[in-house]
């Protein structure tokens, strides 16, 4: 999953991205409001986590703007900013979920999944088609309860398949999965570790749109 | 004594109880004077009446009268050759001829009044003993003047009254301000106050008002330190979760020394506030007033710097260029200058330079560090004094509250601030002491 982190304290940030990062998600971060406008604008994110005491431009603010946009990126916001009407005032404007420093980092952790799962209309974690169950939470994957081991980066594929199953991604939404802003693009990494993904769990699992891209079947 | 109410009736009792006896003494004189002017004329006006009688006896016959008509007045005639021819009553001592007119005889039984008149060739005396006029005197003193007494009385009750409502007032507002609690600060109430002491509940009420403000203030202050120690706990909580995270013992150096910074920060973070907190007026901090060597502040501030500024290869430099003495807080003052030349350190890219100078202006002590820096832009200077704030993405991190201690130490000690841009390239940050004789 690709999460776009917004926050200003360095130390906080840097924590939150290592974390994350180990839990499978790959994470762009940002410290200001402005920065994040522009993220935003470039590209889609699975989930946003939005400090609200931002420099430059308020966390509030950017958080009406993305809705203004009628942009539904999930919004877990993480701040200071405690009391009732502050959080009444978050949650009325656009946010999937408030979340109060100083949190718990494996409760940040669930609450993120949580707000992608909802906004993927999917009822639990588990992907399940044929014989194949794909766990994205526990990173488990079975064919016919046997387990299969997969790499992190064909998870990141994997998971973008499954978010949305019976709809096509397309090779540069793949890309965007695979690579933060830090990371330079290999050309073909995509089909690269599609056909790894193939060799594991099946041939027909993922079917390939030419000219479009790739999907898998709606979870049984 | 204390208690007005109690100077007020006692002084006002006082001049009651003297003015009446004063009052009662002259018109007790007065009165004596007239009851004794009536009867000279009574007596008069007796003799006079019987001048033209004949007496067939000599003397009064007794047992005529009632009983309750006593006469008190003895009435003696004697002829032209000297012979008495009649005597009222007949007394053990009695005064004898006197001379015409009034006179006053002293016998034996006391003192007689005595008032002759020589008519018709008699002389009528009549007399009458001092003692009984006296008391009807009296009497009749005592019958007229007795209702000074209970009006006496009752005036002073009237001006217990009276006091008692005047104070009524002050009783309220005593009582209002007795029972608030210590939260309590809203202004009292001036209605029907006696002109007199409304300048007192006026300023009390203009103190309530700016404790309040300061309380205000430093309500504010609590809560934005709350707040502002959200981020640092965060910071620590999420760095120890990511300690026992930690698979392998890179990871785990890693997150020791990323949590040791996270404390640091913290620790930081608490000094900051509590020296802040220290610097204001309600906090009752005892400062010292003594000559400080502006010298010995300046290196021990930079001593408490160094480690940071090796950390980032920052060269820090001190120039003195005269031994100067401020009057102020020693331990504030290199607090000041500690903080200034931590923010030009941090705020200073990596092999810079910071430099500090102790230098004399026309009259007064100065303190310049000059940063090799990229300076304060115009819109900013105001704003780097305000509580909390940071110039963004910046490692490690600030408290944002270093300037403002700058700032409340300099008002302490009636210094002036003045930013200007150093011949190094960044800023120079001026602190002018007022002058002292040295």
């Amino acid at each position: 999953m690709k999460i776009l982190l917004v926050e200003d304290d360095l130390m906080i940030a840097e924590s939150i991205q290592e974390a994350l990062s180990e839990e499978g998600f790959l994470i762009d971060r940002v410290c200001n409001g402005a920065e994040a406008d522009i993220a935003l604008m470039g590209q889609r994110y699975d989930a946003m986590l939005l400090d609200l005491g931002l420099p430059k431009k308020d966390g509030m603010e950017v958080l009406r703007g993305l809705r203004a946009r009628r942009d539904s990126t999930p919004v877990l916001v993480i701040t200071a900013r405690d009391t009732v009407p502050e959080r009444v005032a978050g949650l009325n404007g656009g946010a999937d979920d408030y979340l109060v420093k100083p949190f718990d980092l494996y409760e940040l952790v669930a609450r993120l999944r949580a707000v992608v799962r909802r906004a993927r209309g999917h009822l639990e974690s588990v992907y399940r088609h044929n014989d194949i169950t794909l766990n994205s939470v526990t990173r488990e994957a079975l064919i016919d309860g046997k387990p299969v081991v997969l790499s992190s980066r064909e998870w990141a594929v994997l998971d973008a398949l499954i978010a949305r199953p019976g709809a096509i991604c397309s090779r540069p939404q793949l890309e965007q999965h695979l690579y933060g802003w830090s990371s330079d693009v290999e050309s073909n990494a995509v089909e690269v570790y599609i056909h790894g993904l193939r060799k594991k769990l099946g041939h027909d699992f993922i079917m390939n749109v030419r000219g479009v891209g790739y999907m898998v079947a709606k979870s049984v | 004594m204390k208690s007005l109410r109690i100077r007020l009736l006692l002084l006002l009792g006082a001049l009651i109880v003297i003015s009446t006896i004063v009052l009662f003494a002259t018109l007790f004189r007065t009165a004596i004077n007239q009851a004794n002017k009536l009867f000279d004329y009574h007596m008069q006006q007796i003799a006079l009446a019987l001048q033209d009688s004949n007496f067939d006896r000599i003397e009064l016959s007794a047992g005529r009268l009632d009983e309750n008509m006593a006469f008190d007045f003895v009435i003696q005639i004697w002829n032209e050759d000297g012979v008495q021819v009649y005597e009222s009553r007949k007394h053990r001592f009695l005064p004898g001829r006197a001379a015409i007119g009034y006179s006053t005889v002293n016998m034996e039984n006391g003192e007689w009044v005595v008032y002759a008149v020589h008519t018709n060739n008699r002389v009528i005396q009549v007399t009458q003993q001092m003692k009984v006029r006296h008391d009807r005197a009296i009497k009749l003193i005592l019958y007229s003047l007795w209702p000074i007494i209970p009006t006496a009385l009752i005036l002073m009750g009237a001006i217990w009254w009276v006091v008692s409502r005047a104070m009524m007032p002050l009783n309220r507002i005593s009582s209002e301000i007795g029972n608030r609690n210590a939260a309590a600060l809203e202004p009292v109430s001036e209605a029907g106050l006696p002109s007199e002491v409304v300048p007192l509940v006026s300023e009390l009420n203009s103190l309530f008002d700016r404790l309040s403000k300061a309380m205000g203030l430093q309500q504010q202050f609590v809560a934005d330190a709350a707040h502002e120690l959200r981020s640092p706990l965060t910071a620590l909580k999420l760095q120890v979760q990511t300690l026992e995270r930690a698979k392998d013992e890179t990871a785990r150096a890693q997150a020791i020394a990323r949590l040791v910074g996270g404390i640091e920060r913290a620790i930081r973070l608490v000094e900051q506030l509590l020296a802040l907190a220290r610097q204001d007026p309600l906090s009752r901090s005892p400062f010292d007033n003594k000559p400080v060597l502006l010298s010995a502040c300046a290196c021990d501030a930079m001593a408490d710097v160094s480690s940071l500024a090796s950390s980032k290869g920052i060269d820090l430099l001190y120039k003195e260029q005269a031994q100067i003495y401020v009057h102020g807080d020693p331990e504030n003052i290199r607090i000041l200058i500690r903080n200034i030349v931590d923010n030009a350190v941090r705020y200073t890219p990596s092999k810079g330079i910071v430099e500090v100078v102790v230098d004399k202006e026309e009259n007064n002590s100065v303190v310049i560090v000059s940063d090799s820096g990229s300076g304060i832009p115009e819109e900013e200077k105001a704003r780097i004094f305000d509580r909390f704030y940071r110039v963004p993405g910046t490692y490690p991190m600030g408290s944002g509250l270093g300037l403002p201690i700058v700032k409340a130490i300099a008002e302490h000690h009636s210094a002036t601030i003045v930013l200007e841009r150093a011949t190094l390239g960044g800023l120079a940050f001026k602190v002018r002491f007022p002058s002292v004789a040295a």
